[in-house]
């Protein structure tokens, strides 16, 4: 590297000197409760009024400790961090295990010039074991991203993919497992030239990093050039932002607070509340609606604020070989995703963002944060767009497509493809499951009035309320359910699409080789309506991606689509070792 | 759009030459251990039979609600011939498995019923697991794990000896695909 100040050495080293404005405020916000304790101590005991001095000064003391026990070292085949005043912990990531380096920074490092600096390895770690650099020169950032991203020197390029590390999948892009292809990431390292040609460049981890590292060791400006954007955050989107409720999750907790501290108390014996029993039925409904108001127009603008503060300018930035995710309004983050780890995208629909005609966008990750928004609340169309340009990038954009409209569309089918419904079976069940508790609530009410007892109008007004609900749940509920499978074309793989939920909506994109093994679910009512739920298990994202309520004969033949021969056929004159008793088959294929 | 089109329609004209009734997943060939009704029904049958100790004790000491407590254990005694004698047979019928060269299946369940899948390019661990009641019977469970969390196979109530064959074959056919597993 051109600065020997970053370069590759044995040398400890501490993190920026600045850090020591940062720690002693952090630490005294984060001990605001503690001080007030000596205060209030302090003062109610008559002790000596420097007993708070002392506790900030202990504090400030040791936040200062932190910036002289940190260090770190990047060396030839490992980063190692070392923290820790009383418990010593030295945490040592091997180099090849870089899978990504994400950068952050809240006001108070903007203010002074710095940046925290993440090192991913694609396996979770909380808090304590995550491997960070907190407080190095952001002008550091694109050398030391690439100093971190760059295959090391010494060990050989190929073990990381050899040893069979979370992320490397050999042919998970483009076509599936191809065994000759292992080879080849190896060869290309050596070389170290950037991936952009040939079918299987990119199918090796090596190769992604090179082209990774590439596109980092350039400063932001010039990722631009290279990379191209996928999606782009507006601020009028804002309007989508009260109707994921995230307001009231928000507002939620304060309220909580509120009540523990005893404002319900004060609330309760107030006059105004006490008077309310002598004023009108109409009256309380009055005010407890402009207080649901008044809770919902701060919880709307609660989500707003958060929504701007978080996602204000965010940038998505596909540059062939990762995924460059950058925004916030105090706090700032760039997020690079390598895209050999994906696997997929989901697009959330809950129903208010619906109605609106709006969506989220998550990316169907292995390894660390399986679930990274790409997109918040935003329009249906930008959200498509982006999904499109996420299928068609770079990674997927082989030679061997035919070139021009065709090829992006194909590509962008799973965004756009129209879903098989479930049929009528599956309609049924919906209605079945969603009606329970109007049965339920029925049974009740005819149980009461059968024992001679008076049920009141409401209730049966209630009950009727209740069933058209259930009625118009299990109509959306339906309508929403369907699955597709886009056929390989040769170059791209299968592709899984599933979409299911009324309030909370998920249509989610998965890729073949994504998914590791198979679940057919039948409860014993499925079974008598001959219908199962198809679970396709994947490293990524959720985990479990499911096909609910697909007539039996569909699942299998689902199943066999997206992974051919996975279902294993037996030969004609293959005998099992073991007689099937007949009763179980028939019942397991009844349909 | 037309391309798209032809997409989907090759999507869903695509007549499966796969017909279920000959596909392993569906009916997997190997039954579980012959004991295995024997541990089934060796859980519940503790369960319930605390249960009626207790029940008992209420119909000697309380002499008011004999009635009430006659019935309860009749309903437990029905119940328990349930969980006893019927489920672990049910069960027994439908719990299936099989190891090919390319993949593990399972069935598993009773009112329930599951059918599982997992290549074997995709098994991480195999672990050989014995609770207590599985070793009075010398029975043992294989668990298959993948990189999915969702995509663990078990295999339930098997011989012990057949147990070890299994997870020995597993290990060696893992270890002939060395490719990442996610």
């Amino acid at each position: 590297m051109s600065d020997p100040q970053v370069g590759a050495t044995a040398d400890w080293r501490r993190l920026d000197m600045r850090m020591l404005l940062v720690h002693p405020v952090r630490e005294l916000f984060k001990y605001i409760p503690v001080l007030l304790g000596a205060v209030i101590v302090g003062t109610q005991s008559g002790g000596p009024a420097w007993s708070p001095v002392a506790v900030a000064v202990v504090i400030v003391a040791f936040a200062l400790t932190r910036w002289f026990t940190t260090s770190y070292r990047i060396g030839a085949d490992s980063v190692q961090l070392r923290r820790g005043l009383l418990q010593r912990r030295t945490l040592t990531v091997p180099r090849t295990r870089i899978r990504s380096v994400d950068v952050h920074a809240d006001l108070m490092h903007r203010l002074l010039g710095l940046v925290v600096l993440v090192i991913g390895t694609g396996q979770h770690a909380d808090r304590e074991k995550r491997f960070h650099l907190d407080g190095v020169d952001a002008r550091q950032v694109p050398e030391l991203r690439a100093l971190l991203l760059r295959p090391a020197e010494n060990t050989e390029p190929g073990t990381g993919a050899a040893t069979g590390t979370p992320n490397a999948n050999p042919g998970s892009f483009g076509h599936t497992a191809d065994s000759g292809s292992a080879t080849e990431p190896r060869i290309r390292a050596h070389s170290n030239t950037p991936a952009h040609q040939g079918t299987s460049v990119h199918n090796g981890i090596t190769a992604g990093r090179s082209a990774l590292q590439r596109a980092l060791s350039g400063d932001t400006d010039d990722l631009a050039d290279e990379a191209i954007e996928i999606g782009h955050w507006q601020p009028r989107w804002v309007r989508y932002a009260p109707l994921s409720l995230t307001g009231l999750a928000i507002v939620g907790p304060v309220i909580g607070l509120a009540a523990k501290v005893g404002v319900a108390d004060v609330l309760v014996r107030s006059h105004a509340v006490q008077d309310l029993t002598e004023h009108s039925a109409v009256f309380i409904a009055l005010a407890v609606t402009g207080a649901v108001t008044v809770l919902l127009v701060i919880a709307a603008i609660a989500a707003c604020v958060r929504y701007l503060t978080t996602y204000f300018g965010l940038r998505v930035l596909d540059d062939g070989a990762a995924l460059h995710i950058r925004g916030g309004l105090f706090t700032t983050r760039q997020t690079t995703l390598d895209l050999s780890r994906l696997r997929g995208a989901t697009v959330k629909e809950p129903l208010l963002l619906r109605l609106a005609g709006g969506a989220e966008l998550e990316a169907i990750m292995t390894g660390t944060s399986p679930r990274q928004k790409l997109l918040p609340q935003a329009p249906r169309a930008a959200v498509d767009r982006t999904l499109a340009q996420l299928l068609t990038s770079g990674s997927r954009r082989t030679d061997a497509t035919p070139a021009g409209g065709a090829a992006i569309t194909s590509a962008a089918a799973p965004a756009l493809v129209a879903l098989e419904q479930h049929g009528p079976r599956a309609r049924r069940r919906r209605y079945t499951r969603a009606f329970m508790p109007v049965w339920v609530l029925l049974a009740l009410l005819v149980a009461i009035s059968l024992a001679g007892l008076h049920v009141p109008l409401w209730a049966w007004i209630l009950l009727a309320v209740v069933a058209l609900f259930a009625a118009a749940l299990a109509h959306d509920r339906y309508r929403g359910l369907g699955h597709a499978v886009i056929p390989s074309d040769g170059a791209r793989p299968v592709w899984l699409i599933t979409r299911r939920g009324s309030l909370d909506r998920d249509r989610d994109c998965l890729e073949a080789p994504g998914v590791i093994a198979w679940t057919v679910r039948q409860t014993f009512f499925q079974r008598r309506a001959g219908l199962a739920t198809v679970i396709a298990a994947s490293a990524a994202g959720k985990k479990k991606y499911g096909i609910v309520d697909l007539p039996i004969e569909r699942a299998w033949a689902l199943i066999d689509q997206v992974t051919p021969g996975q279902l294993g056929v037996r030969a004609e004159h293959e005998t099992t070792p073991v007689p099937t008793p007949d009763h179980t088959v028939a019942k397991l294929r009844a349909t | 759009m037309d391309h798209l089109k032809h997409v989907t329609m090759a999507g869903m004209t695509r007549s499966p030459e796969v017909s279920p009734a000959r596909t392993i997943s569906a009916a997997p060939a190997w039954r579980a251990s012959r004991r295995a009704p024997l541990l089934w029904a060796a859980g519940p049958a503790i369960f319930w039979a605390f249960v009626l100790v207790g029940e008992l004790v209420w119909v000697v000491l309380d002499g008011s609600h004999r009635a009430w407590a006659l019935a309860l254990v009749a309903a437990t005694v029905v119940a328990a011939g349930f969980g006893v004698g019927v489920v672990p047979v049910w069960r027994y019928a439908v719990h299936r498995w099989e190891v090919t060269d390319t993949a593990v299946y399972t069935r598993t369940g009773w009112f329930n019923q599951e059918s599982r899948v997992a290549p074997i390019t995709r098994v991480q661990t195999v672990d050989t697991h014995r609770g207590p009641l599985e070793r009075m019977f010398g029975l043992a469970t294989v668990t298959v794990t993948t990189a999915s969390s969702a995509g663990a196979v078990r295999i339930a109530a098997l011989d012990l000896e057949v147990a070890e064959r299994t997870v020995n074959r597993l290990t060696d056919i893992a270890s002939i695909h060395r490719e990442d597993a996610t």
